[in-house]
């Protein structure tokens, strides 16, 4: 008898949970968007790359590929830097330091859902904290649940609120692992303090900032639960999450929904693998 | 409205308590709480708490039927300020009849006691159920389990609980619209009324309807009959020189009128109900659009959709749902029906048009801002207004307690539905402000039931008129109203500038999910969807006041 | 013209004391060393040298100007690092680049200036490395460049060999000699290894706690140290210390040791008789013979128990009277169990110590 090879044997378990919880349902959901297919119709039709054709004609499919990519980038834009400042800040010895670090990781404990609500909670017309300031100033009300842009704002809002600490928190650590002398030697060199920034500190945390750029935006393509709380997919704001939860869970229209979901994995796979060859070399 | 029930009672107090705290921590446990949902702890909790006042009033007034302090009653399930409010005697009975009292619960408790029987709750806060759990475990002997469900998430669940055919449910919460998802797996409820003698015939049919196949067999008990209505603030009218107004027209003219006044004193003229994109875009719309009826945007000749009109009806309530959110507060396009009914409690609007709950907890002083007991308000519940004829308010959203088929317990799942259904019960809850509502004839149309829930006299006399969608005859139901809201949306949000295109852009995508789901080659003509229209080819009386 | 005048520097780090009221006057061009044990102040005062610590109290000045206040790239110093510094993601060349960089020097000029101090250290090969590619030498040869480069008016390295294995530590006290009269530099050398200053420095300053015990030439230093305390840090392998006690007999005074008697008459003004005090002498004056030897010199008989060999010489651990004796001899000697010995050393190498003060009396 042969001998089994122990490695293979290990693996074992994963490569089952992996085919019946990744594999299968991927296959299964292919096979389920080339189908008209709603779960409560035992009529199951084949109908070819029709829901492709319909998904990829629909504008409401367009328009949340924009506000997925949108609220990425802007999301992006404002947590990165942002998050680095306050890593910088907090890099450095002060009185209270060790409070403000452990401060400034809350957010991060919090259920996105329950974030969103407490600043759904927050601006609410004539109710909200927010909104009453902003009338005290004299602003008025603020329309951030109906104006695209507001709204947009206020998602951004929520999700630099709850993120920013994420990129903070990690280039922290990137920061206080680094070596103390180089950054002295520079000086000594004569470097001034945006010199040592950019061509020191940046360069040598730049692998960490490059897997935790990749992993953010990946999760901010994936963003669903400040437009549920603000807008319920209104207004433009609706991104692809939304999109084909509405789509597809809600009708229980398993054929189109598949097709979204299908066409949504083939953006993020594409995208994923230019991120990662783009900085392939950075992060070895 | 049934989703009403997850912030019930509890929702303004805490509201404002989260709104009033800014720590995250208070927050963060809340909603943990919230979605984690405690179920099993919480529910031990109250059962023990409602067993002792019920046990406690039972010594005080001991009667010959054994199981009588098992039966609701108004002074076991309300509050002192409501009893005081509507002035009922504590210790009688505020409905005339009652299948509850007639049963032999004798009978059932030798057949089930020891038994356990389950049920599928919307909502995460379960506490209306639960209301009647204690009660109904007394009087049978038999053990009920609760299992709330989240709103978001109900449809889907069930619809997998019932098609994997898991039985793990004896009796569920379903949603009148989209009900006839559901009936391919839920048995037909009639052989079981008619052994316990319970009239089914006492729930009016305007709430009967949606439930009911083609021959006439009953998916459910109606748990939640809801119907909307207009209601006003008559103080501000008063004070603007102003009618209550009848028709739609007159809506936007006192809207024009009460804007000003309003920016000065901190209100809005209006509240939208509910408006967000999709299917609540399509109900809010629709309801008003069921006002030009000549026109109406759900005549359906062989399933071929008209939302325009032929007289451009469909168009013209379109128009009016987008003029009234100029006169809501900002951001009500995408107003849900929570946020819609935080603003109008908090006293941010001066007219709505709502369900019955709305009108009912105003007067609650602890939920609301505008109580007429508390302050000068005066709450006036008018029928909702006209378009071009008669008005025909709409039903979408009754709930139904419905039993599949793989249940092993249909019996005593039939037993608990009617239980916490019954006249009595239902009327409570109407009263009690629990968003669930009453739809038996007995109750609307009895004037001592209006002390507690006013919203019952304009129901009763407005209902005989009522309409539904044709829609909700089918399974296809959710999927047409979400893809048609969305379409109506582009119109409201801008995107679509015409509101005719948007309604002839919302008609071709119904077409095109009828014509998938083969409705366009099958030559069936569509059911009735007026309540006159439905009593007639079934042979009903339809009750009118 | 370089000249440093460290002024009453005192630094303190949360309480506690680094740097106590330290003085001294860097000479131009002059290769100085700054002794002392781990913690003794020596990278704290380097570091306030170049600026990237503030101290406490004191002043510095170089050439004169106060430059106390002034930003580490105002004061035109260069600094090594032990651990190297050098930037991770930058090349050799790069690294080497960088001061100049930051100087704003051309790039034509920077080409020649990194060109001809890396030939001068023989790193011409690696300017195109990584940091990660190098060897600890050629990283600290690399350090060393970057700070080189420079014009700087004084140029610190604080313990640069410690983290070299012996043979190129060997190697490169030799170069940084070289280096030092080559470029004419002034450099400030810190070390926990009294071979490093013996080797190359030309003045020394050994501290202890944070003060400076004694700042001089080299062999002034270590030939005449000012207390115990420097004759005992500064010298490998460590002085011999032994109790004794002097005493007058026939108007002769004599040192009394548990190992030997010394005459002393010619300290007698500086030695009270009857009072005990504390003599040293280091392992390599003392020589040992396996037979008794009648010499002009002082000697006492001792038990070998323990040889080391280092390279080309030996340390011998001996026990006499109970007493433990280091001798260094510059051969190599190897022992056959147990030896009984004969130990000798000129008396003029006897260093005195007063018992309770530390100084030295002789």
């Amino acid at each position: 008898m042969r001998k089994l090879n122990p490695g293979l044997l290990m693996s074992i378990p994963t490569l089952l949970f992996l085919f019946f919880w990744f594999f299968f349902p991927f296959l299964y959901n292919i096979y389920a968007s080339m189908h008209y297919w709603t779960l409560y119709n035992p009529n199951i039709q084949f109908i070819g790359a029709e829901n492709f054709i319909d998904v990829l004609s629909s504008i409401d499919f367009r328009n949340s590929a924009f506000a997925s990519f949108f609220y990425t980038i802007i999301c992006f834009a404002v947590e990165l830097p942002l998050g680095l400042g306050i890593a910088v800040l907090l890099s450095r010895e002060f009185k209270g330091v060790g409070i403000a670090r452990v401060i400034i990781a809350i957010p991060i404990l919090m259920i996105p859902i329950g974030t969103s609500i407490m600043w759904k909670l927050l601006t609410m017309p004539k109710l909200g904290l927010l909104q009453y300031f902003s009338e005290v100033l004299g602003f008025g009300v603020i329309d951030f649940y109906g104006n695209f842009w507001l709204a947009s704002l206020l998602i951004l809002l929520i999700d630099a609120w709850q993120w920013t600490p994420f990129f903070a928190i990690v280039l922290l650590a990137a920061l206080v692992s680094l070596p103390r002398e180089p950054y002295e030697a520079a000086k000594v060199d004569g470097a001034s303090p945006f010199m040592v920034f950019t061509k020191i500190t940046l360069p040598s945390i730049q692998p960490v900032m490059v897997i935790v750029s990749i992993l953010r935006v990946l999760d901010l393509l994936k963003l669903a639960d400040p437009i549920f709380v603000v807008t319920k997919g209104g207004s433009g704001t609706e991104t692809l999450s939304a999109y084909i939860w509405r789509v597809a869970f809600k009708p229980l229209d398993i054929g189109y929904g598949g097709a979204v979901a299908v066409l949504y994995w083939i953006l993020m796979f594409v995208l994923a693998n230019i991120l990662v060859r783009r900085f392939k070399s950075v992060i070895q | 409205m049934r989703r009403d029930l997850s912030e019930k009672s509890v929702g303004r107090r805490s509201f404002l308590k989260v709104a009033g705290a800014t720590a995250g921590g208070l927050i963060v446990g809340g909603v943990a709480g919230y979605l984690l949902n405690p179920g099993e702890k919480v529910w031990t909790t109250v059962t023990e708490t409602t067993t002792k006042t019920v046990t406690g009033t039972a010594t005080v007034s001991p009667t010959a039927v054994p199981w009588e302090q098992y039966f609701p009653r108004a002074d076991r399930i309300m509050k002192d300020w409501e009893l005081k409010w509507t002035g009922w005697d504590p210790t009688e009975y505020i409905t005339t009849t009652d299948w509850v009292r007639s049963i032999d619960w004798g009978k059932v408790k030798s057949k089930y006691a020891g038994q356990t029987v389950t049920m599928a709750c919307e909502g995460v806060d379960i506490s209306a159920p639960q209301t009647f759990q204690p009660g109904f475990q007394g009087i049978s002997g038999a053990s009920l389990q609760l299992f709330g469900i989240p709103p978001e998430t109900l449809h889907e669940k069930l619809m997998a609980e019932f098609t994997a055919g898991t039985g793990r449910y004896d009796t569920a919460e379903l949603f009148g619209a989209w009900a006839q998802a559901y009936f391919p797996y839920m048995i037909d409820i009639r052989p079981f009324a008619q052994t316990y003698g319970v009239d089914l015939k006492d729930i009016h049919p305007a709430f009967r309807m949606m439930n009911t196949g083609p021959n006439g067999e009953l998916l459910g008990v109606v748990e939640d009959a809801d119907l909307h209505s207009f209601i006003c603030r008559k103080n501000l009218l008063d004070k603007a020189g102003l009618k209550i107004p009848t028709t739609w027209d007159e809506v936007l003219e006192a809207c024009e009128v009460l804007k000003p006044i309003g920016a000065k004193e901190g209100w809005y003229p209006w509240i939208t109900y509910y408006s967000a994109k999709g299917f609540l875009t399509f109900w809010y719309w629709g309801t008003i659009a069921v006002q030009f009826r000549d026109v109406t945007y759900t005549r359906l000749d062989s399933w071929e959709p008209n939302f325009v009109g032929d007289e451009e009806g469909g168009v013209r309530a379109l128009e009016i749902h987008k003029k009234l959110l100029e006169y809501s507060p900002p951001g009500s396009i995408n107003n849900t029906y929570e946020l819609g009914r935080e603003q109008w409690l908090a006293g941010l609007g001066a007219m709505a048009t709502s369900h019955q709950c709305w009108p009912r907890q105003s007067y609650d002083p602890e939920l609301s801002k505008i109580s007429p007991l508390n302050t000068d308000n005066i709450i006036e519940i008018r029928p909702y207004p006209k378009g071009t004829t008669n008005h025909a308010p709409e039903n979408i959203t009754t709930t139904y307690l419905g039993i599949p088929k793989t249940s092993k317990q249909q019996e005593l799942a039939f037993l608990w539905s009617v239980y916490m259904n019954s006249q009595e019960s239902s009327a409570l809850m109407g009263c009690h402000g629990t968003g669930v509502e009453s739809g038996f004839v007995s109750v609307i149309s009895n004037p001592k039931v209006w002390k507690g829930q006013p919203a019952y006299k304009n129901i009763w006399e407005t209902a005989w008129t009522a309409a539904t969608e044709t829609f909700v005859y089918i399974p296809e139901a959710y999927a047409i109203e979400e893809a048609a809201g969305a379409e109506i949306y582009r119109y409201l949000d801008g995107s679509e500038p015409s509101a005719k295109k948007a309604l002839q852009n919302a008609e071709a995508e119904v077409r095109k999910i009828l014509d998938k789901a083969g409705y366009l080659k099958t030559g069936i003509k569509p059911p009735p969807w007026t309540v006159e229209d439905w009593c007639k080819e079934h042979n009903e009386v339809n009750p009118k006041p | 013209m370089a000249e440093l005048v460290i002024e009453n520097i005192s630094k303190k780090f949360m309480g506690k004391t680094a740097l106590d009221n330290v003085s001294l006057t860097i000479h131009d061009k002059l290769f100085t060393t700054i002794f002392g044990n781990a913690g003794a102040g020596k990278t704290t005062l380097l570091r306030i040298i170049a600026g990237v610590e503030k101290p406490d109290k004191g002043k510095i000045y170089l050439n004169g100007k106060d430059i106390t206040t002034f930003l580490p790239k105002d004061r035109n110093v260069a600094m090594v690092y032990q651990s190297f510094a050098l930037y991770p993601h930058m090349t050799v060349y790069d690294n080497i680049a960088n001061p100049l960089r930051a100087r704003k020097m051309t790039k034509s000029q920077i080409d020649e200036k990194v060109n001809q101090i890396s030939k001068s250290l023989g790193i011409q090969e690696l300017l195109s490395r990584y940091p990660r590619e190098l060897s600890g030498g050629q990283a600290q040869r690399v350090a060393i460049a970057r700070s080189l480069v420079r014009d700087a008016d004084v140029y610190l390295l604080d313990e640069p060999l410690t983290n070299l294995d012996y043979k190129i530590r060997e190697g490169m006290r030799e170069e940084l000699k070289k280096m030092c009269k080559d470029f004419s530099a002034t450099l400030v050398y810190a070390s926990p290894d009294p071979l490093d200053a013996l080797a190359m420095a030309d003045r020394v300053a050994v501290m202890s706690d944070g003060k400076l015990l004694q700042y001089g030439l080299t062999r002034d230093v270590y030939y005449t140290p000012n207390d115990i305390t420097v004759a005992t840090i500064f010298g490998t392998p460590p002085i011999n210390i032994l109790k004794a006690e002097a005493r007058e007999k026939d108007g002769h005074l004599f040192l009394e040791t548990p190992l030997f008697r010394t005459d002393v008459t010619k300290y007698k003004e500086r030695l009270s008789p009857n009072k005990e005090y504390k003599v040293g002498v280091r392992p390599h004056h003392l020589a040992i013979s396996k037979r008794k030897v009648e010499v002009e010199m002082v000697s006492f008989p001792a038990e070998v128990h323990l040889t080391h060999v280092v390279g080309a010489e030996t340390i011998c651990y001996a026990r006499s009277n109970s007493e433990e004796i280091t001798i260094h001899v510059p051969y190599i000697y190897r022992m056959e169990g147990l030896e009984q010995v004969y130990v000798y050393f000129d008396p003029a190498h006897l260093l005195v110590f007063d018992k309770d003060t530390g100084l030295r009396v002789t």
